[in-house]
């Protein structure tokens, strides 16, 4: 498979989100729930299983490596339980799947009580070979607003701007450290279930505070949309102050992004996080082409259109490997 | 009026867990075992006691299921149900127990479904159909033991579906719309479960005697845009088989289900949580129920359903008293209009409750309708 007139364009690919566990991982976190092992049995175990996520990255060729956030327990927990002003609430689904996070719901004003993505833990920088491209996942403004029960603001606004201050802080904090690529994953931006559309007052606020989040950041950013249609807020989004756009390709038909001048890059979700069929290699390239010829894109990433962690471990790492091939496949002079 | 019965599945007692694992059974759990045989009266319970301190066996085994089965319908029937089933205590998980059954089906890993907790996730991996019967000894068991009325819970296609993984039938479609391949996908798969595999499993359990079958679809709700698909899956499963049916949805925003809903054909009657929403303060007036919301659809919509009022919070060892549920059952009266259509039951499967704390919230449920009849007459 061949980009028509490529040349120009720039083919990457990355993982979108957190990782599935290992299944011996699967089990100490169970036993520590029963009191059968210990924290630093789980912890050595997350290490081992974010090392050799990171190497099998690295031997595959992909772009900006993640640790797999293999000890978040959901995309929220680390804000949720690490800033003042918030508790950690019941269980709620997922979007529309079969998993559930805790909803944090908003007590009081929401500060910084220190680091939320701590190095070594929430990001385990110390695990990445020197000269990697680190990526980090955090929540966007938009989404952990509208994912949280605000009990004190009761105005999402006000709550999304003290939020992408804070995330702001973290971010700078993150790339001081050498990450390279931050991805804010933002759902709820495109998640429409039978609802109405995000209006255009609130895509605007959306846009404000990613312009506080990404404030005099050195590094790439991405808005990372997933779960839903991304074509019904495309003009919107290409103002947004980020370089790249996350598009779930399982959503959104690339027909309905055709009529647009996209000069961000765009990170090309098509692949299933949410089925076990692996999707052939074949599949992948040809899909990422008409993409990148269809959008007439720069710049490109392959990636899954979510998190992978709903998935079996052996069966995210087959789609792994076939996403990196398919990304290989398509660089120029391949 | 007010009849009550549980959703379905209770807690699996230690012995029972331990015995199909051929793990050793401590000596606790052989007199936990004598203890709640003794109070709930089961006949002949010192066999198990003897089976429990006999050599592992695949008869042990098999034994040691029967013997959880019939103390389950002891504890329902001694808490004063009138509807009883046997905790699904020959099943190892609703989803499990059934998908692995299916033909096509092919159990692919374990993920999660939140925090710590996982669970194993199937596939399928070629066409679905029917094996073999699924529930049906397990139903003629409970029928063979059971003194009062007897309701069935099984699980439904929509919720097979959703809770599975689909390579099969994503793998035949073509395109590059993935969107509209994944959909389509996902209704062929829900329509052949529902025509080829839980259609003839009502069948078989209507032809041994099953008067009433509750088909449990926690996802009906999960992907909005596909309530439609749950009513067609619905429709094609009860089609034709004359027995009782209701259908539990739980944790769901309810509204969503409007106005599909009202095209499903045969369902008797709808069971939903509520008591996990609501407030602890007695009360029967419109801002004492908060919980209680979600009736003003049946009602609204008005498909003259049955309601299976759920009244117990199973998520907590909170034991809610009669007066509570007394409350609970008159204000839905109140908003029905019309009691003859409310049946009582706890929120969902008390399986995440010790037996203790289950049959004393089943108590107070029986007593708490008790005193609603009472009210209403």
């Amino acid at each position: 498979v061949t980009l028509p007139g490529q040349g120009g364009v720039e083919i990457a690919c990355y993982l979108t989100g957190i990782h599935p566990r290992s299944e011996r991982l699967v089990q100490l976190t169970r036993d520590l729930d029963r009191r059968r092992a210990t924290e630093s049995e789980v912890e050595d175990q997350s290490l081992k299983d974010a090392r050799a996520l990171i190497e099998r990255q690295r031997e595959l060729g992909f772009t900006y490596l993640i640790d797999g956030l293999l000890n978040w327990q959901d995309l929220l927990r680390p804000f949720t339980t690490g800033m003042e002003g918030i508790e950690l609430g019941p269980l709620a689904r997922w979007f529309n799947n079969n998993t559930f996070y805790r909803k944090p719901v908003v007590t009081g004003r929401i500060r910084q009580r220190d680091r939320i993505i701590r190095p070594g833990r929430e990001l385990r920088l110390d695990l990445f070979p020197s000269g990697s491209k680190i990526k980090a996942v955090i929540p966007a403004p938009f989404s952990f607003a509208r994912l949280s029960d605000d009990r004190f603001y009761r105005d999402r606004t006000r709550l999304m701007v003290d939020y992408a201050e804070i995330l702001n802080g973290e971010a700078r904090e993150l790339v001081r450290e050498g990450v390279s690529y931050i991805q804010f994953s933002d759902p709820s931006l495109v998640y429409r279930g039978r609802g109405e559309p995000v209006d255009r007052a609130a895509i605007r606020d959306a846009r404000d505070s990613m312009q506080v989040a990404t404030e005099g950041l050195k590094c790439e950013t991405c808005l990372q949309t997933y779960f839903g249609d991304c074509s019904r807020i495309i003009s919107d989004l290409l103002d947004f102050p980020i370089g790249w756009i996350g598009i779930d390709f399982y959503e959104t038909r690339i027909e309905a992004l055709a009529d647009y001048a996209i000069e961000k890059g765009i990170a090309c979700g098509c692949v299933d996080g949410r089925n076990s069929l692996v999707e052939p290699v074949e599949q992948i390239a040809s899909f990422a082409s008409a993409v990148a010829q269809e959008l007439e894109l720069e710049r490109m990433i392959i990636c899954p259109n979510c998190d992978l962690e709903f998935l079996p471990l052996k069966v995210a790492e087959r789609k792994m490997e076939n996403i990196a091939i398919s990304a290989r496949r398509l660089r120029p002079g391949a | 009026v007010l009849e009550t019965y549980e959703i379905g599945s209770l807690a699996k007692p230690a012995w029972r867990v331990k015995a199909l694992r051929g793990l050793p059974i401590a000596e606790a759990d052989v007199e936990e075992a004598a203890r709640w045989g003794s109070s709930l009266g089961v006949e002949g319970y010192r066999d198990l006691v003897a089976v429990l301190r006999g050599e592992d066996s695949e008869e042990r085994r098999r034994r040691v299921v029967e013997w959880s089965a019939i103390y389950a319908i002891k504890l329902l029937e001694a808490a004063g149900l009138d509807y009883v089933f046997d905790g699904e205590q020959w099943r190892s998980e609703m989803y499990d127990h059934f998908v692995r059954r299916v033909k096509g089906m092919a159990p692919i890993g374990e993920v999660r479904s939140f925090d710590n907790k996982y669970y194993t996730k199937a596939s399928a991996i070629g066409p679905v159909d029917y094996k073999e019967p699924i529930y049906l000894d397990e139903f003629l068991f409970t029928k063979e033991n059971a003194r009062r009325r007897v309701k069935v819970p099984i699980i439904g296609a929509y919720t097979l579906v959703d809770w599975s993984f689909n390579e099969y039938y994503l793998s035949r479609q073509k395109g590059k719309d993935l969107g509209r391949a994944r959909r389509e996908a996902r209704r062929e798969m829900a329509l052949e479960m529902a025509s080829k595999v839980i259609r003839r499993e009502v069948r078989a359990l209507a032809d041994a005697g099953a008067e009433w079958i509750q088909i449990d679809e926690p996802a009906a709700a999960a992907q909005p845009e596909e309530v439609s698909l749950v009513v067609e899956t619905f429709n094609e499963s009860a089609r034709g088989i004359n027995c009782k049916f209701s259908v539990h949805i739980c944790f769901s925003d309810y509204s969503l289900l409007f106005p599909a809903v009202l095209e499903m054909k045969g369902c008797d009657q709808f069971a939903w949580e509520f008591a996990n929403r609501d407030s602890r303060n007695l009360g029967t007036g419109d801002g004492d129920r908060p919980g209680y919301e979600a009736l003003r659809l049946l009602r609204e919509y008005d498909g003259r359903w049955e309601v299976g009022l759920g009244v117990a919070d199973v998520h907590v060892d909170y034991l809610e008293p009669p007066e509570l549920i007394r409350d609970r059952i008159l204000y839905a009266s109140r908003v029905l209009s019309d009691p003859s259509r409310i049946y009582v039951n706890p929120d969902c499967g008390l399986r995440t409750r010790t037996w203790e704390v289950a049959f004393a919230k089943l108590q107070n449920l029986v007593a708490g309708a008790r005193l609603a009849r009472r009210e209403l007459e």
